[in-house]
């Protein structure tokens, strides 16, 4: 039970990591196609600006998802509590209080909680796709692909879950720099949209303070569209392509 | 005459408003970075440009140097101010900023370098005829050199680790039958704390108050001194409160503190901006402390008295301009204090008090400036100081200036955090505060007296 609680506190933090990532990643869609910096106007870069719009498009989402959070959390403590079960209904209680938590504190909005006779817990959760959601505020959001964003350098920790298949990840610049797509100006472009690529080989370069820094992706995937002109400035977490997960 | 055309400002909240400021009165563009934690602080829209460059650890953006020179190259920045704190005073950061052809607002890297240490920094003052803290020549291994120093000094002495640090490992010796048992629970204690029992011998400062010398100067040789600021009111070895001028100096004593702090800097071949902190005890001798180089938080103090602009001349001389003044331009004109705002508990001994400011006023009108990057609708992140805002009052007078700083007091709202305002509030009103005769035990003192009946 502790390990499966364990494997639940897990998926709810990568999932969450996509959740609220997903917007970020969206807004900077629109806005990734000016320069970063060095703007004409020499006025403020484009990830600043999406940044008031990032902002205002988090409220509404969060609002609705905490409402269904709680419609969620009485339908599942009613089920359990009719569930025959070897704990007492107090502890089993604090179980779902706990549980609850859980959601809140990782915007989580599906969580099925079942219990058998042998005391064995079943527990699933889910922070999208299910029955009666394509309407209201959240219709949007999930009609919009599946964005994991995660810097390069944390891929380890932050791999997205399989269950995704159909989703999209946003690749983002782990550095400050200028982006390149080919090693020199005369070498063919490490990769262009429709490629697939792996989290072992270079897509791109990074230069800083004179170092051309390779960067490789944190996923594998096909690459859906690169969201930078070649030899544009990025900054730290700006996406830099979109790859779709297999 | 061509000062930058872009400054990066390597650094984050109120001083980065700061140097934006002036970055705008001057013509120059500015560019500010900022972590994850900074992305909705509205300071940053005021910048030309803005650039995140990490995570919301220190570590992972405004301590790295490498996030920070990136940024400078994709903005095309041509300077690089560091303000307080962070690479401020961060010798390896200013040679590779100079090795990758920006210029650093501050003083040379071997300047930064060598103040940085204690043993430099003291042997640099005494080549310079500055008085430091009479003591023992480095550490003191036997009783009978404890005994001898202690007797070369004269009692009351301090016995002190050199590991030391929050009053450990400290003894306080009146008489010389004290000193031997002083030397070996002082060794003990800083065996235990620290790991390494080494103490050395100071004479006791006694009524020590906390007084540093505002200098400046350009590399055509201009070095000039521009007052004091008497920052005695600290709890903790952190400043609370600081006002300018001190009540402890008189026009004498200035000038030879300032003759000083100049010669110091001087033969340190400093330049820019810097700070030179004496010690003035109760006989109003004076003893170097050590030697900041950088510009200060309590910097507007003194540029209230003065009527100069630190951040915009520390630029100008940057820029390899002189100095825009010369000593005898430099007038200290009526009193200023300066409360650092900080989101801080003081009824739970100061500890942070971080989360949304629901509400906020900024007090304002004749003589009050607030140098803050808050507003209501702000978060207070934990991740960096807790200092939120600085609240400085000029006045033609002392007793006017504390008036004015009680009514910006009682103006300034804050809503949904703990602040230090309410504990400003309480120092403006103590007598001994008013007097002007204080010394670095205020705040001890003033919190004894609270829990006296």
């Amino acid at each position: 039970v502790a390990a499966r609680k364990q494997a639940v506190r897990k998926t709810a933090a990568a999932r969450k990591k996509t959740a609220s990532k997903k917007k970020a990643g969206a807004d900077k869609r629109t806005a990734g196609k000016k320069p970063a910096a060095r703007s004409a106007s020499g006025k403020q870069t484009a990830a600043k600006q999406a940044a008031p719009r990032q902002a205002a498009a988090k409220k509404p989402a969060a609002k609705t998802t905490a409402r269904k959070k709680t419609a969620r959390k009485t339908t599942s403590k009613a089920a359990a509590l009719r569930k025959p079960t070897r704990l007492g209904n107090s502890a089993l209680l604090e179980e779902i209080e706990a549980l609850a938590k859980l959601m809140e504190e990782h915007a989580l909005i599906d969580v099925s909680f079942a219990v058998d006779a042998s005391g064995t817990k079943e527990i699933h959760v889910s922070r999208g796709g299910i029955p009666g959601i394509a309407h209201g505020a959240l219709a949007q959001p999930v009609a919009a692909p599946v964005l994991a964003q995660t810097p390069a350098s944390d891929a380890n920790e932050d791999a997205p879950e399989q269950k995704f298949e159909e989703s999209l990840h946003a690749f983002v610049s782990p550095m400050v720099g200028t982006f390149y797509r080919a090693p020199s100006p005369e070498s063919p472009a490490f990769v262009s949209v429709g490629d697939h690529v792996e989290p072992t080989g270079p897509v791109c370069i990074i230069e800083a303070m004179k170092v051309m820094n390779e960067i490789t992706p944190d996923v594998g995937g096909d690459i859906v569209s690169i969201e930078v002109e070649n030899g544009e400035a990025v900054e730290f977490g700006q996406t830099l392509m979109l790859i779709r997960l297999r | 005459l061509s000062v930058f055309r872009r400054i990066l400002i390597a650094n984050r909240g109120e001083i980065a408003l700061r140097v934006i400021r002036a970055c705008k009165a001057m013509g120059i563009e500015s560019v500010v970075v900022y972590s994850e934690a900074d992305r909705d602080a509205s300071y940053i829209e005021l910048a030309d440009e803005a650039v995140c460059i990490g995570a919301p650890k220190a570590a992972k953006s405004y301590l790295d140097t490498n996030r920070v020179i990136a940024a400078a190259e994709i903005t095309d920045s041509d300077a690089i101010h560091p303000g307080y704190g962070f690479l401020s005073e961060n010798s390896r950061f200013v040679e590779v900023v100079e090795a990758c052809g920006f210029t650093f607002i501050g003083p040379p890297a071997s300047v930064i370098a060598s103040m940085g240490d204690k043993n430099t920094a003291r042997a640099m003052a005494r080549e310079a005829d500055v008085p430091i803290v009479p003591g023992s020549d480095g550490i003191v291994g036997t009783e009978d050199e404890a005994k001898l120093i202690a007797d070369e000094l004269g009692y009351p002495v301090m016995v002190k680790a050199t590991a030391g640090g929050g009053g450990r490992g400290m003894r306080l010796v009146q008489s010389p039958g004290e000193l031997l048992t002083a030397f070996h629970s002082a060794r003990s204690e800083a065996d235990l704390a620290f790991g390494n029992p080494d103490v050395y011998i100071e004479r006791l400062v006694t009524g020590p108050r906390h007084v540093e010398i505002q200098i400046i100067g350009d590399e055509h040789g201009n070095l000039v001194h521009l007052g004091e600021r008497e920052c005695s009111i600290q709890r903790r070895h952190q400043k609370l409160l600081e006002e300018s001028p001190s009540m402890a100096l008189d026009p004498e004593l200035r000038e030879r503190m300032g003759a000083a702090a100049v010669e110091l800097c001087r033969r340190a071949g400093y330049q820019n901006a810097g700070t030179v902190e004496f010690l003035v005890d109760d006989r109003r001798r004076f003893y170097f402390m050590e030697l900041n180089a950088r510009v200060q938080v309590e910097h507007p103090v003194t540029e209230m008295v003065t009527g100069i602009d630190i951040v915009q001349e520390q630029i100008r001389v940057a820029a390899g301009l002189p100095l825009s003044f010369r000593q005898e331009d430099v007038r200290l004109e009526g009193a200023s204090i300066e409360c650092r705002i900080n989101a801080e508990d003081c009824d739970h001994d100061f500890r942070p008090s971080c989360g949304l400011i629901k509400r906020m006023f900024h007090p304002g009108g004749t003589g009050v400036r607030f140098d803050t990057h808050a507003y209501g609708g702000y978060t207070i992140s934990p991740h960096y100081d807790s200092m939120i805002g600085k609240l400085v009052v000029h006045a033609p007078t002392r007793d006017e200036a504390i008036g004015r700083m009680q009514r910006a007091l009682e103006e300034c709202v804050i809503e949904g955090i703990a602040t230090t305002v309410p504990f400003h509030r309480k120092i403006l009103d103590d007598p001994r505060f008013r007097s002007g005769d204080y010394d670095t035990s205020f705040i001890a003192g003033m919190q004894t007296d609270e829990e006296a009946p």
